[in-house]
């Protein structure tokens, strides 16, 4: 099994875009998105339940191997930064990956 | 005041779905509108709003008083947030002024919504062209906003970053959903007139009322559970947010006599006016000025401003008005 690093990212909905910019800067196309999620934190209850992004978080995540990881790291933690929300990084083992 | 005024007006079946909306909350009621149909009234509401505003202009035509009426609309949006950002550097930092004085600038489509079912209560006419006002009403303030953030903030060290962000940030402003569909609508409404009217009059015409008091019960739900965050706001922007919207609302009463408006029409741009935005300016302030904090504006307008104008500020600015018209 390919040992690899999974990036979880959660963050205010509206940036989502700036997020997956981030990551094609990194050469990273690869990534899942679950929007709407709720929960609290420092930018006060995120209810997900208005028609306005800034209610609702969005969780994206994405596996890449440590070189990309790391080639990544420090932007997004200015992103994390600057625009708040979590990082959250786990060793992972990849049983197999889909045939392009 | 006549208290007849404020109990037309909250004895209404949208207001009181409002405040029953809030009371689920405070009563720890498990009430929950499933997440996609908010959207779905908060669209249907721009559509019908902006449909029936088109209508009536192509039924009016464009004449010197509805270009008044348009430009003192526009005139508010952009002296409002000016003279707000200064009150509120008083006791604010730059980036937490600009918010919220854009937060203040700009209008909520559904106080101005909530302005009309009163008006029909009660039997004052009003103009269709307000809801050409109520988008024009819409922007000004974003780029308010933004011209402060570039005059009164440390920009951003990268400039790549900064070039990156007008972009979105100008798209934010003025193709942003709510605009976008309302003067979508608009135009729709004044290219097909009184038969487009009539065919889309039982879906946005009849069923109005009763889809503006669903989506007031989700709003009361929403005002509602951020009337929590308001411990960490403090009294001087609690006061702000009650204030501010008399006074904007007050000026825009001045005006409205001044340029010799309907009495209508002057309620609808006071209600602009004094109203704040949930949802355009919060999100192009989110973009632009990440650093100022969301906890202070949203739950400002949402939890404070809003649920005021719709119960008490539009019986108020009314009767303001009566006074002046006699």
């Amino acid at each position: 099994m390919e040992k690899m690093k999974k990036v979880e990212v959660i963050i205010e909905s509206i940036y989502l875009n700036r997020l997956i910019e981030l990551f094609k800067e990194g050469n990273v196309t690869g990534y899942t998105i679950i929007r709407d999620i709720e929960g609290a934190g420092g930018h006060g209850l995120k209810t997900a339940d208005e028609a306005n992004d800034l209610l609702s978080n969005t969780y994206v995540f994405t596996l890449c191997n440590e070189e990309k990881f790391n080639r990544m790291i420090e932007k997004i933690r200015a992103f994390i930064d600057k625009y708040g929300g979590k990082c959250i990084v786990i060793d992972a083992e990849v049983l197999l990956h889909s045939k392009k | 005041m006549n208290i007849d005024l404020i109990l037309q007006n909250i004895l209404n079946p949208p207001i009181l779905f409002f405040l029953l909306g809030m009371l689920a909350v405070f009563f720890k009621s498990e009430l929950t509108i499933p997440q996609p149909l908010p959207k779905l009234f908060s669209l249907y509401l721009l559509i019908a709003i902006g449909l029936h505003g088109g209508y009536e202009l192509s039924h009016s035509g464009l004449n010197i008083y509805i270009f008044t009426a348009l430009f003192l609309a526009i005139l508010m949006a952009i002296i409002v947030p000016i003279y707000s950002y200064f009150i509120l550097r008083i006791k604010l930092d730059s980036y937490n002024a600009i918010a919220i004085a854009a937060t203040y600038g700009s209008i909520s489509a559904v106080t101005f919504i909530t302005g009309i079912t009163y008006l029909q209560t009660i039997g004052v006419e009003y103009g269709g062209y307000m809801v050409a006002g109520m988008a024009l009403m819409e922007s000004p303030a974003i780029v308010v906003g933004l011209v402060f953030a570039a005059l009164f903030t440390k920009g951003s060290d990268d400039k790549e970053d900064k070039k990156t962000d007008w972009k979105e940030i100008f798209r934010e402003a003025f193709l942003n959903p709510s605009v976008f569909l309302l003067v979508g609508a608009l135009i729709i409404g004044i290219v097909t007139g009184q038969k487009g009217w009539d065919s889309m009059e039982p879906l946005f015409g009849t069923l109005f009322k009763g889809m503006l008091a669903f989506f007031l019960l989700d709003m009361g739900l929403v005002a509602a559970k951020r009337i929590y965050e308001l411990k960490k706001v403090g009294i001087f922007l609690i006061m702000f947010a009650i204030a501010m919207p008399i006074f904007n609302a007050s000026v825009g009463i001045l005006l409205g006599y001044f340029f010799e408006l309907t009495k209508g029409d002057t309620l609808l741009l006071a209600l602009l006016s004094g109203s704040a935005s949930y949802i355009a300016v919060p999100a192009a302030m989110r973009l632009s000025v990440p650093e100022a904090n969301p906890g202070l504006y949203l739950p400002l307008s949402l939890a404070v401003t809003f649920p005021f104008n719709i119960s008490l500020g539009i019986p108020l600015y009314y009767y303001f008005i009566t006074i002046l018209w006699g």
